[in-house]
């Protein structure tokens, strides 16, 4: 059955959307054929415009499904992103300005721009650019697979719509770059606000409050079978599991490429530690919608044959709220999936463009054309991201996110232990970097892309991310002593006072990593 | 250092993990962990309103 009156209210605000990001070419208008322009928007954002782009780029639409997704799966586990996402801001606070600062002075576009003169390597800087590519696929089409969740739940054909918004989401970032999701971050987040608070207002108050909402979900998990309970407390077993996955997403999240186009376009230092004092503003939105989750489950909401657990909330809007509203909210989820898609789309392009590319195929390219193969390779990650949606069963699109953040946790070495450990070794990053990925995938492999949990034989069932992490440490604490032992170090193209903010005016803003001419470093301390 | 302070209070499970004293309803477990992401902007906004987030300082 297709909802008439849902659809159009979709559609207007799609429109809405797609004039706001073909505008924002005009937006702070500049060249776009120089990749700091349209891949960072000139590193020129500030408080604001940084608040929601950071926010709509780490809240996304998949969070939106699967968060409430989880919980209703699987219940109190699933509220792991409460703390995972309060915790992670100190330790943005701690590390982002430093790497910003480097990748300022030193015009880094990407991660592993700083991995390779950091080390001098440029096969790490391929290693950590091909993890954060790997890791970004599947979570481009985790966006897609959200918005795949609203068509079918408003009865339309999902295969041809979503051709539709890829296209035009295509388009957009082609023309716009990174200008068109930051100021449509500005719409998703005005929508997506307005219906949570919505949502955990009128529904409790539908289901009797929240009183008698965590009654039902208690008097549910006391009835259910052994394992399948879905109980509103944290049962003893999974403590261990909680506090890893936590811990270990969080230490990976600001190493996904989109993270740090996000940090790195951002204006200031200080730009960057007002947002992480108050990003975290989005969290109590993000346990609010886990707490729909609940409220799925108090409301006796059955999971779909096609997509499991994570059509809990699309159906829960649908029974709860009138249909206009039903459209906004799905309006909400599909605006909130084209922010980060396009962010990360553009993060991949640039590490293709800038750390394999020009790397490995033609060192000598100018910054135009390096600006056209970002634009053309970012096209491209979008039609392998839709391509996988379409191809892949929707039920095991999940298992490669979290695979993805696996990955992506073992560039914390090489991105943020480099940024204060000078003695590290690049032969120890690399096996490190390998011991990481190892050992997480093979664990993966033995949960069968399942869950991200796993037992290694000490502390019960753990993150499988967090285990590879301390592994990873560990090579590389041990190889780099071994290395300064045996009287070999690793000189890196970087000085101290490359961390420093100088007199910045200096800077020669030239869009190429090497060889940058070190800018002139003023008295600033 | 107040950045610590969301760690201890969030990564120990065997603290929070219990449903009582319950809060208009909501299991401890789920109010406690609300209140963290109000404690976490206040550890972090402190930290930034003392150090005043200077663009020339260099933090290690």
């Amino acid at each position: 059955m297709t909802h008439w009156d849902e659809l159009a209210i979709f559609i207007v605000l799609g429109l809405l959307v797609t004039g706001i990001g073909f505008a924002a070419a005009r937006w702070r208008r500049a060249d776009l054929n120089h990749l700091e322009e349209w891949g960072l928007a000139g590193r020129s954002f500030g408080t604001v415009i940084t608040w929601f782009l950071l926010g709509g780029d780490l809240y996304t639409a998949y969070t939106f499904v699967a968060v409430p997704g989880l919980v209703y799966g699987s219940g109190a586990f699933g509220l792991f992103a409460l703390p995972y996402t309060i915790i992670v801001y100190p330790l943005v606070f701690l590390t982002m300005p430093r790497l910003w600062q480097v990748a300022r002075n030193r015009g880094y576009v990407t991660g592993a721009d700083y991995v390779r003169d950091r080390f001098d390597s440029r096969f790490l800087a391929l290693c950590i650019a091909l993890t954060g590519i790997v890791a970004t696929m599947p979570y481009i089409a985790l966006q897609i697979f959200g918005i795949k969740v609203v068509l079918a739940n408003m009865g339309i054909s999902p295969e041809v719509a979503l051709v539709i918004a890829f296209v035009v989401l295509a388009a957009f970032t082609y023309v716009s770059g990174l200008r068109a999701p930051a100021l449509i971050a500005l719409v998703k987040d005005t929508l997506i606000w307005l219906v949570v608070l919505v949502a955990v207002i009128y529904i409790p108050y539908k289901l009797g409050g929240f009183g008698s909402i965590f009654r039902k979900v208690e008097q549910a998990a006391a009835v259910a079978p052994t394992g399948k309970a879905k109980p509103d407390v944290l049962p003893p077993s999974l403590f261990n599991g909680y506090s890893t996955i936590a811990l270990g997403s969080a230490l990976a999240l600001f190493l996904y490429p989109h993270s740090l186009t996000g940090v790195f376009s951002s204006r200031s230092q200080r730009v960057l530690k007002r947002n992480a004092s108050f990003l975290p503003a989005y969290s109590f939105l993000l346990g609010m919608i886990g707490l729909l989750g609940f409220m799925a489950i108090a409301a006796g909401i059955k999971p779909t044959k096609e997509f499991g657990n994570n059509s809990a909330i699309a159906d829960l809007f649908q029974q709860m709220f009138p249909t206009w509203f039903t459209g906004v909210a799905f309006a909400a989820i599909a605006i909130g999936a084209l922010v980060p898609a396009a962010v990360m789309s553009i993060a991949a392009a640039n590490l293709f463009s800038r750390n394999i590319w020009r790397e490995y195929v033609q060192p000598k390219m100018s910054m135009r054309r390096e600006t056209t193969i970002s634009k053309i390779a970012s096209l491209l990650v979008k039609v392998g991201a839709l391509a996988f949606i379409l191809a892949v069963p929707t039920t095991d699109i999940i298992y490669f996110q979290t695979a993805g953040g696996v990955w992506m946790i073992n560039a914390l070495p090489s991105l943020v232990l480099a940024l204060y450990v000078k003695r590290l070794d690049k032969w120890a990053m690399l096996a490190g970097w390998a011991a990481g990925i190892v050992i997480g995938t093979v664990a993966l492999v033995q949960e069968k892309f399942a869950t991200s949990l796993h037992d290694f034989g000490f502390g019960g069932k753990i993150y499988i991310g967090f285990a590879a992490i301390v592994l990873n440490l560990l090579v590389v604490a041990v190889g780099s002593a071994v290395a300064a032992l045996a009287g070999h170090t690793t000189r890196g193209n970087i000085a101290e006072s490359d961390y420093r903010a100088g007199d910045t005016s200096d800077v020669t803003v030239t869009g190429s990593t090497a060889p940058v001419t070190r800018p002139a470093i003023g008295t600033g301390t | 250092m107040f950045l610590l302070l969301p760690f201890v209070g969030l990564l120990v499970p065997n603290f929070y993990a219990h449903a009582e004293p319950r809060l208009s309803g909501i299991p401890f477990f789920i109010w406690y962990q609300f209140a963290w992401v109000i404690l976490g902007v206040t550890c972090t906004g402190l930290v930034y309103a003392l150090h005043g987030g200077g663009d020339e300082e260099d933090r290690r």
